[in-house]
């Protein structure tokens, strides 16, 4: 039942990335608003505990981010320091990528050169077949709305209640009227299953409830690609489970990409592609299964 | 339209500033403050100079003929009867009074001080002032020695009116000469003379024995009813000789402020105090939206690297500035009045609300709001959304 949470589901099967225009949960009954919060929770536990991998067949999937021979550099003279040397990585139409490896190895220098937070020094990156490196500012704030975003400390607008937080995402979103994103922000919220806290500010909520909003935020601007920042840092272990199943069932049904980078040893199951970055180089493939079970 | 209003956002600048009650009643109060300062600083500014004619606002005149020479209501310069009379020639005109001006000194008949008051002397049959009752009191002046006291001058000259009322007879010395005061009337203390007081044309001769018969310092000049003002004091120019200058009655008046404004310190001080208003609010406002921006910082980073447009995030700002100088003008506006209504109670300054004042301080707060958010706006720029993973 989850999996036929949003009605793109089979366009993601197809392995087609989502037209943006193809709606998302809009007026009147949706699947997404039917389904409550434990039934998601568990059906989608249930798939990945089961030991395999998520089998998806990443191999006739266009990508959707390409990079080849990145290096990067903080600083200038002689306190310059290496950050990312030579990494390549591909990552396909709603394939999830989990990135491990131990602090300062650059992994989150990654993620902002792939978010097209920061200018490209050396090397390529190809956004949804858009070359970054030289791409200027005003480009890069572009393409970004075509990227969901989940930060490890949920980043949440205070003054702004959950509903008005994911509808921030929603705003984004050309040709859409204002209720229609307002009714958009609130299927989002509900099939985060936080239905029935809409008009709650993000102090009232707890942590976990947090970064659902947060993760309905990300996707409420309708990505192709979602990066997620140590998305369970703050959070105990069983509400991060949650909020990882939650994140990788909504991010396939939209066929979203995802690319998140962890240190939570109990969530790497999740993965399509599990990628270990060390001294800023990604080591070679990860063995078939993570070596976590 | 619909449009319009169907492509709306959540409003974020009207949300971050009301979930902020404190800091929104903070803000609120500056800008009012700032605002009630202006108010009042040009309030008493204008309040001055619209005191500085309580009487030439009362003749009974379209147009006035004075000296070149003279420069104010203190100082005013003689020139020839003649002239005055020559207007007579123009059509348009249906009547003519001869003042004479000066300021002497009054003896307090209580205290024996002496003080400077403003007399002014004319035929008691013609009209002087528009006010009917004056002219009614004038036909006490033609006996010699005779005076009209204004009762609204200040408390210096003496219990005049007390004693009048009472039925005693008043009489004091002007200039060194007895007077006696055959009726009270109602002017009002001006900037330029404490207390005024009517005589005839033949005692205020009396009073100043130096004063040249043929000699006035003020014309006034009555037009038909429905005679173009402008016309007829261009026409009455051209028929004049250059020893005099012929001025309407709104311009004998602006004459009189201008001299105030321009060779007083009272166009400045009030300025000043009204600028130092909108310097405060400046700095309120600025601390104000600098803390915001700087509170929510990684809020608007977020939103940069969501793919907000900075140049939105700058209109964020712009707005709540808007919003802070509409919501702040309003209690600024209210209070001036409360405030100005207890100053012309308690002064007798004519403080009122104009609508060129009220536009005025608007548009001040309109810039001293958005002027501090343009500076606040500088630091969104530190807003590095690569900064927030």
């Amino acid at each position: 039942m989850a999996q036929s949470l949003p009605p793109d589901a089979i366009d993601s099967a197809a392995g087609n990335p989502i037209p943006a225009n193809t709606a998302i949960p809009s007026n009147g009954v949706n699947p997404a608003s039917q389904l409550n919060q434990a039934s998601q929770v568990n059906s989608a536990s249930q798939l990945n505990t089961a030991g395999q991998l998520n089998p998806v067949n990443i191999l006739n999937r266009p990508n959707i981010v390409e990079v080849v021979g990145l290096s990067h550099w903080f600083g200038t003279g002689a306190m310059r320091r290496a950050v990312l040397q030579g990494v390549d990585l591909r990552i396909g139409a709603g394939e999830m990528v989990l990135l491990t490896g131990p602090s300062g190895c650059g992994k989150t220098t990654l993620l902002t050169l792939v978010g097209a937070l920061r200018a490209v020094q050396q090397g390529s990156v190809r956004l949804f077949d858009q070359e970054l490196n030289a791409a200027n500012r005003d480009q890069r704030q572009r393409l970004r709305r075509r990227i969901g975003m989940i930060f490890q400390g949920h980043n949440l607008l205070r003054c702004l209640t959950a509903e008005q937080n994911v509808q921030m995402g929603a705003d984004l979103l050309p040709d859409l009227g204002y209720r229609s994103r307002r009714d958009l922000a609130r299927e989002w919220l509900r099939a985060v299953g936080l239905g029935d806290h809409l008009a709650k500010l993000p102090h009232d909520l707890s942590g976990g409830q947090k970064q659902r909003v947060a993760i309905a935020r990300a996707l409420a601007g309708r990505p192709q690609l979602l990066l997620a920042d140590e998305p369970t840092a703050a959070l105990d272990s069983r509400t991060g489970r949650e909020v990882v199943d939650l994140l990788q069932g909504l991010a396939r049904d939209q066929g979203c990409g995802v690319l998140m980078v962890t240190h939570d040893p109990r969530i790497l199951d999740v993965a399509d592609r599990l990628v270990q970055m060390e001294d800023g180089r990604l080591l070679e493939p990860a063995p078939a299964s993570p070596a976590v079970e | 339209m619909t449009n319009f209003w169907s492509s709306r956002r959540i409003p974020l600048a009207w949300l971050l500033l009301s979930r902020q009650p404190a800091r929104l009643a903070v803000a609120l109060a500056g800008i009012a403050f700032a605002g009630i300062l202006m108010f009042m600083q040009l309030g008493f500014r204008d309040g001055l100079f619209d005191a500085s004619v309580t009487v030439h606002k009362l003749f009974d005149a379209d147009l006035v003929l004075i000296s070149p020479r003279t420069m104010s209501s203190i100082g005013m310069a003689s020139f020839p009867r003649r002239r005055l009379v020559q207007v007579m020639a123009d059509p348009a005109v249906r009547g003519i009074t001869p003042v004479n001006w000066n300021l002497l000194l009054w003896r307090n008949p209580q205290t024996r001080s002496t003080r400077s008051i403003l007399v002014l002397g004319f035929e008691p049959a013609d009209p002087l002032f528009t006010d009917p009752s004056i002219a009614v009191k004038a036909k006490g002046l033609s006996q010699k020695g005779r005076v009209l006291f204004d009762q609204l001058s200040r408390p210096e000259f003496g219990p005049i009116a007390s004693w009048y009322n009472q039925g005693k007879v008043v009489e004091t010395e002007v200039a060194g000469k007895r007077v006696r005061v055959a009726d009270l009337v109602s002017l009002g203390a001006s900037f330029g003379a404490d207390g005024n007081m009517l005589t005839s044309r033949e005692t205020f001769l009396k009073l100043m024995p130096s004063t040249p018969p043929g000699s006035i310092e003020l014309g006034l000049i009555r037009l038909a009813p429905g005679t173009d003002i402008q016309a007829a004091s261009r026409r009455i120019k051209a028929l004049l000789p250059d020893d005099v200058k012929i001025l309407t009655k709104q311009g004998f008046e602006e004459f009189e402020k201008n001299y105030w404004r321009s060779s007083t310190a009272i166009g400045f001080i009030f300025t000043l105090g009204s600028a130092m208003g909108f310097v405060v609010g400046c700095v309120i406002v600025y601390q104000i939206l600098y803390s915001d921006v700087s509170d929510h910082l990684p809020e608007y980073a977020t939103l940069m690297a969501m793919g907000y447009r900075l140049a939105g995030l700058l209109g964020v700002v712009a707005r709540e500035a808007l919003i802070l100088a509409a919501l702040g003008y309003l209690p600024a506006y209210i209070s001036a009045q409360l405030l100005y209504g207890l100053v012309r109670s308690g002064t007798k300054l004519p403080v009122a609300m104009d609508p060129q004042r009220a536009l005025l301080v608007f548009s001040l707060i309109l810039v001293m709001c958005l002027g501090s958010a343009a500076v606040a706006m500088r630091r969104l720029g530190d807003a590095d959304p690569a900064e927030i993973f």
